[in-house]
């Protein structure tokens, strides 16, 4: 894939790639319940202009919904039904665990990039923002966003973002997630999902038809091919998050094992995802964000 | 294999595979760097992490190629050396036993001695160094019988091999004294030669079941010999080892047919012997075998066993007596008949379980006396189963043509045998003879009255006890009176020795046997000893059926069987002149017809030989080929084959002390080990 990305590593959104973005809305598979009216269509009936159904009356409901020009003809009572349209609750999650300070480019700043494009359609659109970052627990959150006002706040809310040292506990995050955020919505989660605890019971808390969730695995090409990074000869290896150390021989052989091994995680993440509901999808770092976020996620059906 | 410096070996080991080994165990320093995550390195390598100092030794390839390198090296260090047939730059004979012992099958692995001494042979052939231009190869010899140099002196191992495999199993005896015949000349010219490096080595791959014919001292001076004795000591083996067909002379269809079997193995054994007549199953007797004693007593007197001596102790099996046993069975029969003789063991020598014989229709000999006057004589020639005995005076027998005097003529028919009594004929007769005082015109055949100064009374010395003449005749109280001086032609057989020279002697011309005693009968006390008459009988039974047909009677049939031994030769009557004759069998056999008789090659296989035209008459259109030796039949390996008393301790059978180094293998399997361990690490080590 063509690294074609106009963004620079230091900048989160030009103003090319917000006018490409204006065009965008994020969109969500489910019906979700929204809190003040807005643009989406909601499950709700209610005062919008676009007619829904007839029902038929009963003691009790508002006279002026009764479509009188029915009751002339068959001198029976209806009441029309309208669609209600109800605003999106918007969730990105930003992995800012150690792990995400590796890559070139680093996989952190690819992440608020994404971040950024993500909550500025969001807030384009009229769209409730929420933004969270996590290590082991939940460490940072802009909640409440809305409307094109708070984008500069969005923006300086990811700058402050930088990488923490220590191991990351997704399973505590999601936790805390589901609790923080009790809203229903889209929740984008941005990670590398490199986690050493059980992804399955991690992923149960954001389960549910509470929540439209979009896993986004980052990965760097450094990690994809190792000799890239300069994982050759004999080596120490130390884990950047928890700083366990494996001693390796780096041959063809382990190097095969390793992509088998790599190829393999990615596809554990993948139907663990996939049988909790969730949507998934792969990007590796070298990618052009303008093309994950215009194209890729656009296929997926997250924006359009 | 064993090692020159064995200590040098165990002290560098001790050294150097706990240091190879260590160095398995230490850590390498390794460059530290970092990853977003060891998930999937330590899935990858699940136990590289290891906080002691050593980590676990692994499974690795290549450790193990160092190991083998290592212990390679270490072994030729040690310098190991192979047990060498041969010297090195040495030539070598390989001389290979095909007699019919070696057909016994009793190998670890199933195979027959004769196919377990090919694979030593090829093996011997396969450690000869023969790269080297200045050495002169390897030479194969196969005896039996007869000894045939199947290969000579080469290099070409291909050309060997081909030679060794090639030698096929026979029946015969085995006969070393041809082998070392045909050996001999080679091992002169190494002696001759004062270069140490030409040396000869013969090899023999036998099981010391030899026949020795004389008791001459054979050597090979300036060759090594090594005796490689093949077969199992335990091997027990029940064999007829005699059989003959006997008519009664006063009854002549009654036949008494007899065999004697001998065993072999440490356990005493019966069996059942069936005689079949034309196929038949007629008879079954059981017969109890003794066990065989392991002792040190020598092989059974009729047949001496010169090529053997035991040692009375160790390991390798000393040779013992064999426990026999006689079976006879007495039938009627007037006419021919095959007659077949089996014994039921199954053995590890199948070829001896069998005696087939050709009974021969009852007939009775005619003999022409020629004597100016010896009653006794006739008498003595009528006693012995003469059919008819005509007496002609020496002039009479001059005027009868030679034609006549074999096939008859003017209604009377023609004689079997002539008997000379103190008469030496002008011509040569075309039947065998028999006589006393005289001999027949053959040359350098003489008999010459006695010296003057030689004693008066005379007693036999000795005589050729297994000589189908001299068989169960004994001389012992023999006194003879001036016996003449007999001259014996060199293709001549003595058979009985005097004071002054041979007494009785024999020779063969024409397929026709003339027997000469250098007495006069009635100028001996032997006509009173019981053994005159069965020399006698002897005589007249082997000279009559030699005319009959050039049988050999020495085949031991018996006089009224015909049957042969394998390694003999057979001269049958055709009733045409010329033309070939042939004969299928277990082998083919095929001759030439020259005046009316045929002479077969020498057998090589036991069994029945059928004439493929009608020109063969009875019984000749049949041949019965029989081993009947005890000495083949005793299949226990004989512990030393002693070629040659004079020869001293350097040809004694003991297994030399040459060795040869091997430590360059070793360390040329190492080198080669090192490139593969080579290649291994840098496949590894690719990324």
């Amino acid at each position: 894939m063509a690294n074609s990305s106009t963004l620079q590593p230091d900048t989160l959104l030009t103003p090319e790639f917000m006018h490409q973005l204006d065009r965008l809305d994020v969109r969500s598979r489910k019906m979700l319940r929204g809190t003040v009216q807005g643009e989406r269509r909601s499950k709700k009936r209610g005062a919008s202009v676009e007619f829904a159904d007839y029902r038929n009356y009963v003691v009790g409901d508002d006279l002026r919904r009764i479509d009188w020009n029915l009751y002339a003809r068959l001198d029976k009572l209806f009441l029309r039904l309208f669609m209600e349209e109800e605003d999106l609750s918007v969730s990105l999650v930003l992995d800012s665990t150690a792990s995400m300070d590796y890559g070139e480019p680093r996989k952190l700043t690819y992440a608020k990039q994404m971040t950024a494009a993500l909550g500025y359609i969001a807030l384009t659109h009229y769209n409730r923002l929420n933004l969270y970052s996590f290590t082991d627990t939940v460490t940072g959150t802009a909640e409440g966003m809305r409307g094109r006002r708070p984008i500069p706040r969005m923006v300086d809310w990811l700058n402050q973002q930088q990488p923490v040292p220590g191991g990351g506990n997704l399973a505590a995050v999601c936790k805390r997630l589901a609790m923080l955020n009790q809203r229903p919505g889209v929740v984008v989660l941005i990670s590398d999902f490199f986690d050493k605890g059980d992804l399955a019971a991690a992923l149960r808390y954001l389960a549910g038809d509470r929540y439209d969730v979009y896993a986004i695995q980052l990965l760097s090409p450094q990690e994809v091919d190792p000799t890239k990074g300069g994982v050759v000869g004999d080596l120490k290896l130390t884990d950047l998050e928890d700083g366990d150390v494996a001693e390796v021989s780096i041959s063809a052989a382990l190097l095969k094992k390793y992509r088998a091994n790599l190829e393999a995680y990615c596809q554990h993440v993948r139907e663990t995802c996939t049988k909790r509901g969730l949507s998934y999808m792969t990007a590796t770092t070298d990618v052009a964000v303008e093309l994950v976020v215009l194209k890729y996620l656009r296929e997926r059906g997250l924006l359009g | 294999m064993s090692f020159l410096a064995p200590w040098a070996g165990v002290i560098a080991a001790a050294l150097t595979v706990p240091l190879l080994v260590s160095l398995y165990f230490l850590k390498l320093r390794r460059k530290p760097i970092a990853v977003p995550s060891t998930l999937l390195w330590r899935k990858s390598i699940q136990d590289l992490q290891v906080n002691a100092p050593f980590q676990r030794i692994r499974n690795n390839l290549l450790l193990w190629l160092q190991l083998l390198v290592l212990a390679l090296l270490l072994i030729a260090m040690a310098r190991p050396t192979q047990r060498a047939a041969v010297e090195p730059g040495q030539r070598l004979v390989i001389a290979i036993d095909h007699s019919a012992s070696m057909n016994t099958r009793d190998a670890a692995s199933g195979q027959t001695r004769l196919e377990e001494a090919k694979e030593r042979a090829l093996a011997l052939i396969d450690s000869f160094e023969t790269g080297k231009a200045s050495e002169g190869g390897v030479m194969v010899v196969s005896f039996a019988e007869r000894a045939t140099v199947v290969q000579s002196f080469t290099n070409d191992r291909r050309q060997l091999r081909a030679a060794v495999r090639g030698i096929a199993a026979t029946d015969q005896r085995g006969r070393i004294e041809p082998a070392l015949g045909l050996i001999s000349p080679h091992a002169a010219t190494a002696a001759a030669d004062d270069d140490d490096r030409t040396g000869l080595s013969v090899v023999i791959l036998s099981d010391g079941r030899v026949h020795r014919d004389g008791g001459d001292d054979l050597a090979l001076s300036g060759a090594t010999l090594v005796f490689e004795r093949l077969g199992t000591p335990a091997t027990a083996n029940v064999g007829i080892v005699s059989a003959s067909a006997r008519r009664d002379y006063e009854n002549p269809e009654r036949v008494a047919v007899f065999a004697r079997l001998t065993h072999t193995g440490a356990a005493a054994q019966a069996a059942n012997v069936t005689l079949r007549v034309d196929g038949r199953a007629v008879r079954t007797k059981a017969v109890e075998l003794p066990a065989a004693a392991p002792g040190n007593s020598v092989s059974p007197e009729s047949t001496p066993v010169p090529g053997t001596v035991p040692v009375p102790s160790g390991a390798a099996a000393s040779v013992g007596s064999v426990g026999d046993g006689v079976v006879t069975f007495n039938l009627d029969l007037t006419g021919g008949a095959t007659l077949e003789i089996t014994h039921d063991r199954d053995d590890a020598l199948p070829v001896d379980n069998t005696a087939r014989l050709q009974l021969l229709p009852a007939q009775q000999l005619r003999v022409l006396l020629v004597t100016a006057g010896n009653r006794y004589l006739r008498e003595a020639i009528r006693a012995a189963g003469a059919r008819s005995v005509e007496v002609a005076t020496p002039a009479q027998f001059e005027g009868m043509p030679p034609e006549a005097v074999r096939d008859g003529d003017g209604g009377r028919a023609g004689f079997d045998v002539v008997v000379f009594d103190r008469y030496s004929p002008a011509g040569l007769p075309l039947v065998g003879t028999l006589s006393f005082g005289g001999t027949v015109p053959v040359e350098g055949f003489t008999v010459r009255p006695s010296a003057d100064d030689a004693p008066e009374r005379q007693a036999v010395l000795t005589w050729q006890r297994d000589h189908p003449l001299m068989r169960y005749v004994v001389l012992d109280d023999v006194l003879l009176r001036r016996p003449g001086r007999l001259t014996v032609p060199a293709d001549g057989r003595v058979l009985a020795v005097g004071l002054a020279g041979p007494l009785v002697a024999e020779v063969r011309r024409d397929g026709l046997r003339h027997v000469a005693v250098s007495f006069d009968v009635l100028e001996s006390r032997w006509p009173h000893h019981w053994s005159f008459q069965v020399f006698m009988v002897n005589a007249l039974e082997t000279l009559g059926l030699g005319a009959a047909g050039g049988v050999d009677a020495a085949s031991g049939g018996g006089g009224a069987s015909l049957s042969y031994q394998t390694g003999q030769t057979a001269t049958v009557p055709v009733s045409s002149e010329t033309g070939t004759i042939g004969y299928d069998g277990p082998r083919r056999l095929s001759a030439t017809v020259r005046g009316g008789r045929a002479s077969l090659p020498m057998f090589e296989r036991v069994g029945f030989y059928d004439a493929d035209g009608d020109n063969l008459a009875s019984p000749f259109d049949r041949l019965a080929v029989n081993l009947l030796d005890p000495l083949e039949s005793d299949v226990r390996p004989a512990a030393r084959l002693e070629i040659g008393s004079s020869a001293g301790p350097s040809v004694a059978a003991a297994e030399g002390a040459r060795r040869r180094e091997v430590w360059p293998w070793f360390a040329w399997g190492a080198l080669g080990l090192l490139v593969v361990e080579w290649v291994v690490y840098t496949q590894r080590m690719r990324v």
